[in-house]
């Protein structure tokens, strides 16, 4: 009975015999769509699909067989072996050659709708991020590792940055109906500034979810800007072009709502630098302004006026006594004249006595000293008046002449000759007359 | 007396302008000259004043962007 029973390795190596032996798979002709693309140590490794079903592949060494780079959707011709590895005990086809079929029929059906939202207008709105944003919608698959980058990577660079989760299933049948509800709710609760689609690589199938038109007018429609961030940097999706921005990863779109933290620290940062120069130039023309008035204070220190008014007063002192001097100096003459002139006539003692105590007067008070001079004056006049009638000519007014000869006054009458020819001076006028006899 | 850097200023400017007039007399100028010494001790402290905040800014703001990051 024990006998009955197989071991795996015994099975797998039996249905390998099988494979093997048999004369249709050892050379097969397929033709079908490359999907989940990998490459490995020079293997390439995939599987081959119709609408229905699928098959894996594998490549060995696969540089020298094929003239093009494949990639997920293609369409391929293939020839090679189909046999089972028995390791895992699943069959696969070895492929020996590879080439191309046309573009793969879900890539033609991708370019047909992007052409026809393309035309709708559906990729020409593009609104910008808010200049801050505090506040992210996310929508993405609650585990996994994309989820746990895009939070690392914010909590990194912006650490206060309020994160609301929006649990979506990414993959499968139910991720359009998924996507699309959270993405309404998200505008229904108007928490988030920005929403982020977030995805992590997968093959043309799985990301196929984000090229379907629901999902296209459903970004379209969301009153939030949205991020798509699906796949890896080579995967494009209809959802990246309907976008307000699509990056290359989960990881760069959490680096963008967060980049906008550093432009802000640098904005501040310039606002600070600017405030403050401004500030230091209002204050260096203060300054100027200042400085330009206290220069012209010093140039207008009163000790110049000071000097000025100095001299202009020992100009006025020296004038004033150089007059004074020279009026004291002239009377002092004319009274000396005065003076001399009634020695010579033998003035009466009063007067003399008088121009004494004149002499005598205090020069400093000029007034009195004036009013003598002034009284002097008149005495002299009156002394003058008496000189007057002492006059020579006074006394010939009274009958006397004066005779003279050749010039001289003939004061005898021995002094004249016969003939003589002699002037006789009158009060009013002179004659010539000349001796008859001794 | 307590006024701004710009009120002592224009003071000052006016207080110029008076002894720039040729015809104002000694008294005055003196008066004048010593009010406007004095306006302009004001205004000089306020500039110290103002040079120092700013100076001290500027240290507070190189330790704070020492700080950043």
């Amino acid at each position: 009975m024990e006998n009955r029973y197989l071991t795996v390795s015994a099975l797998n190596k039996y249905l390998k015999l099988k494979f093997d032996t048999d004369k249709f798979l050892i050379h097969i002709y397929l033709k079908g769509e490359i999907s989940d693309f990998k490459i490995s140590n020079n293997n390439y490794y995939f599987s081959v699909k119709d609408n229905q079903m699928r098959i894996k592949a594998i490549m060995f060494d696969y540089a020298p067989k094929i003239s093009f780079q494949p990639k997920n959707g293609d369409k391929v011709l293939l020839e090679g072996q189909v046999t089972i590895y028995e390791a895992l005990g699943v069959y696969q086809i070895y492929v020996s050659k590879m080439t191309l079929d046309g573009i793969g029929e879900q890539f033609l059906q991708f370019e047909q709708l992007k052409k026809e939202l393309d035309r709708r207008g559906f990729f020409a709105k593009k609104r910008p991020l808010p200049p801050v944003i505090t506040h992210l919608g996310l929508i993405t698959s609650a585990t996994g590792a994309v989820i746990q980058d895009i939070i690392n990577t914010i909590n990194r660079r912006c650490p206060l940055m309020k994160i609301f989760l929006y649990p979506t299933i990414m993959q499968g049948e139910k991720a359009v109906s998924s996507v699309i509800k959270n993405i309404m709710r998200a505008n229904e609760d108007r928490l988030s500034q920005v929403i982020i689609i977030a995805r992590g690589g997968g093959s043309f199938e799985d990301l196929a979810v984000f090229n379907t038109k629901e999902i296209a007018l459903a970004v379209y429609d969301s009153q939030i800007p949205v991020i798509s961030a699906i796949g890896h940097e080579t995967d494009v999706t209809i959802c990246d072009f309907v976008a307000d921005m699509r990056v290359a990863t989960p990881t760069v779109a959490a680096e963008v709502v967060s980049r906008n933290k550093e432009e802000l620290r640098k904005r501040i940062s310039f606002l600070e630098e600017k405030i403050f120069q401004i500030q230091k130039n209002i204050f260096y023309e203060k300054k100027r302004k200042f400085e330009e008035i206290a220069n012209k204070l010093s140039r207008l220190s009163p000790n110049e006026k000071f000097l000025n008014s100095c001299y202009r007063f020992q100009k006025a002192e020296t004038t004033l006594n150089k007059n004074f001097k020279s009026i004291i100096n002239l009377k002092e003459i004319m009274h000396q004249n005065l003076l001399k002139i009634l020695d010579k006539i033998n003035l009466n003692e009063n007067i003399i006595i008088k121009g004494t105590s004149l002499l005598a007067l205090n020069k400093r008070s000029f007034e009195i000293y004036n009013k003598k001079i002034t009284d002097l004056e008149n005495s002299f006049f009156i002394s003058l008046a008496k000189l007057k009638n002492l006059n020579p000519l006074k006394v010939m007014e009274r009958g006397f002449a004066i005779v003279k000869h050749n010039g001289m006054t003939i004061k005898s009458a021995n002094n004249l000759k016969n003939n003589d020819v002699i002037e006789i001076n009158f009060a009013d006028g002179k004659k010539k007359a000349s001796i008859l006899e001794e | 007396m307590d006024c701004t850097f710009e009120e002592a200023l224009v003071q000052l400017e006016g207080l110029v302008d008076e002894l720039e007039n040729k015809d104002i007399n000694l008294e005055e100028a003196i008066s004048k000259y010593n009010e406007a010494l004095r306006v302009s001790k004001i205004c000089y402290e306020k500039l110290n004043e103002a040079k120092l905040i700013i100076a001290n800014m500027e240290e507070k703001g190189a330790d704070s962007s020492d700080k950043e990051d």
